[in-house]
């Protein structure tokens, strides 16, 4: 592609990031807590 | 260390080819054939060599850091789509020719082309009508069906998913005919 001649050169330091890194994963379900021992219950 | 002197990347105009690369689609830059890898940014080398006496088989790089002003290295955007468009045809038909030596040998199957906007940032080399920098990266796609296509929209649907991996829009338009002014039309207003 012609651009033609250049005029001057410069610096470009974008404070945005012009690429979409990759997206941060799913935050996964925490595991449900192994089912502990049943509380005694004292009946009657 | 100096300050830069700009905090917002370039937006030119620019085209890509999109290539087959196994299962996967992928930009690919018209002149050297690089593969733009999807969510990481494209860094810029200078490809021109030189003979190097007395063994002139033998050729040496550059060896500079592209862009540099005296080279034309460096990752080309355009100022305006009109140019950017009247490239992305003219590469359509110079690919058509057996004498098409000023582009290297393509090794990917071609499925189409491309237009749209680029990023450019780091160091870059303004010029009369674009910009050649040392860091791209694509900032929004289209690609362009012919409304006499006898196939379906799908194949370029298709396409486009594959080009998500880019992790930026990309929309198909449809370009009436072969000439700049209709795919600046099909860019600007769909």
């Amino acid at each position: 592609m012609e651009i033609g001649d250049p005029e001057r050169t410069y610096t470009v330091e974008p404070l945005e990031d012009p690429v979409p890194r990759e997206e941060p994963a799913l935050p996964t379900e925490a595991p449900e807590e192994e089912p502990g021992e049943r509380e005694k219950v004292e009946t009657g | 260390m100096n300050a830069p002197d700009y905090a917002e990347a370039i937006i030119a105009w620019r085209v890509w080819l999109v290539v087959a690369d196994g299962e996967e689609i992928r930009l690919s830059s018209v002149v050297h054939k690089t593969v733009w890898t999807p969510r990481c940014q494209l860094e810029a080398s200078c490809h021109r060599t030189t003979l190097s006496f007395p063994r002139l088989w033998r050729k040496k790089p550059s060896g500079h850091c592209a862009p540099a002003e005296d080279c034309r290295c460096g990752i080309y955007g355009a100022r305006d789509l009109e140019r950017a468009a009247s490239y992305l045809l003219a590469i359509n038909t110079a690919r058509c020719l057996p004498s098409d030596l000023w582009l290297e040998p393509l090794h990917r199957p071609l499925l189409s082309g491309a237009i749209g906007h680029v990023s450019l940032w780091g160091s870059v080399v303004e010029c009369e009508h674009g910009w050649r920098a040392s860091h791209a990266y694509p900032e929004r796609l289209y690609l362009l069906v012919p409304s006499d296509e006898e196939e379906s929209l799908s194949p370029r649907e298709e396409i486009a998913v594959g080009l998500s991996v880019y992790g930026v829009p990309v929309e198909v338009r449809e370009c009436k005919t072969n000439n700049s002014e209709a795919v600046v039309d099909a860019v600007c207003f769909g």
